[in-house]
């Protein structure tokens, strides 16, 4: 009995000591990622509007959109403004990829053309699955105006040239693209009416 | 054993990876580039400085019937330092080795020098034993991954190579070549081993 409280004494003083340490460092790394991740959000929304003069920060409002009062369907949308009118809307995308999730950025402009996109992570295979991140594949996507009906990849009909060796990644990409696209076209007015502060529809002031 | 035999042991004769044969899955994971395969190295072997240094000192109070236990809350304490560090100062390299990182704490490399050395040793000598062992892992990690990024991707760190960027081994870089590569490796490291006799 009394070895078993000594030994247990033992570990939970290694325990502490280990849970301390692991508080500092928390509390000390907190800040520095969560900035990490605030980065990498405002550099693939950057990315998606090239034309667009974004700086601030301030022209970007986000607006949540649920479906049927399911708090599982509720997206999150960026919508920017610029010059008192809505000038994009920037769309976070999870396509499934090979081997695993694809974290997207979809950009779009208000009449429902495509502006750009780009891939915020992946786990894709080197060297063929991850060149999805390079110029190449992304920039064609680049000013899609039938984005909806007419993206899909080359050998079904569409207009994009796949990755090599890269089909899977390749067409998880082009689905969430086009899925979110979709979604963009189906509420756009819902979602363009959710900036109240500036004009909504033309005739514009 | 002098000191500097102590540091460079694990360059060579006792190498982790080549002649140990230890902490293989992180060494065929991650070795896709050498920018990667030098981020793993030096994460690993931050940890087992770390871990060696701690379990030294603790040494006398860890009663060996709960040893394991408390080796493994030390590592994996330094495992979770090093991984919110990269996050929040190295956010890529801490993205393309992802899940890699929390497996460190099960890597056997570490879990062998603290049960095999550190347990055993004053702080001294178990820095120097983290150092050559992390030298030797980090070594090892880095020639894998330069050949395999050499050759399945003709660059190196990132940059083309002249010559080898027209035509890479695309399969170097996949799951199998990481095999191939680390058994034509071990291989060499053998037939050294055998030339320069016991």
């Amino acid at each position: 009995m009394k070895e078993l409280l000594k030994l247990s004494v033992i570990l939970a003083v290694i325990c502490c000591g280990a849970a301390l340490a692991l508080g500092c460092v928390y509390e000390l790394t907190k800040e520095p990622i969560a900035r990490q991740q605030r980065l990498k959000k405002q550099r693939a929304v950057k990315a998606v509007f090239p034309e667009l003069p974004l700086g601030s920060g301030t022209e970007g409002v986000t607006v949540q959109l649920c479906d049927n009062d399911s708090p599982a369907s509720c997206r999150e949308i960026l919508v920017l403004a610029a010059e008192e009118r809505v000038s994009g809307i920037a769309l976070e995308a999870n396509a499934s990829g090979y081997n695993g999730p694809i974290v997207l950025m979809v950009g779009i402009l208000p009449d429902g053309t495509l502006s750009a996109i780009s891939i915020i992570s992946h786990s894709e295979t080197p060297g063929l699955g991850a060149n999805i991140t390079q110029e190449s594949f992304c920039s064609q996507f680049s000013r899609l105006t039938d984005a909806e009906s007419g993206l899909g990849l080359k050998k079904n009909g569409g207009s994009i040239d796949q990755v090599t060796g890269a089909t899977i990644s390749s067409a998880a990409v082009i689905q969430a693209v086009r899925e979110h696209v979709s979604f963009f076209n189906t509420n756009r007015l819902e979602i363009i009416s959710a900036r109240t502060d500036v004009c909504r529809e033309p005739p514009c002031p | 054993m002098s000191v500097g035999e102590e540091l460079i042991r694990g360059i060579f004769k006792e190498n982790p990876v080549f002649r140990l044969v230890l902490g293989i899955c992180p060494t065929l994971a991650v070795t896709t580039s050498l920018a990667n395969a030098l981020g793993m190295g030096l994460a690993a072997a931050f940890v087992l400085l770390g871990s060696n240094v701690a379990i030294s000192l603790l040494r006398g109070i860890i009663p060996a019937k709960v040893r394991i236990p408390a080796f493994i809350v030390i590592i994996s304490t330094f495992v979770t330092i090093i991984d919110l560090m990269m996050a929040a100062f190295m956010p890529n390299l801490h993205s393309a080795l992802g899940i890699f990182i929390p497996l460190i704490v099960v890597n056997c490399i570490i879990m062998g020098r603290a049960e095999a050395f550190a347990s055993k040793a004053p702080v001294g000598p178990a820095i120097v034993d983290a150092l050559g062992m992390g030298m030797g892992f980090t070594l090892a990690l880095a020639l894998i991954g330069s050949v395999r990024e050499l050759f399945g991707n003709g660059t190196l760190l990132g940059f083309s190579v002249p010559g080898l960027d027209a035509m890479p081994v695309i399969i170097l870089i996949l799951p199998p070549g990481a095999f191939l590569t680390m058994g034509l490796l071990l291989g060499l490291f053998n037939f050294i081993a055998q030339k320069r006799g016991p």
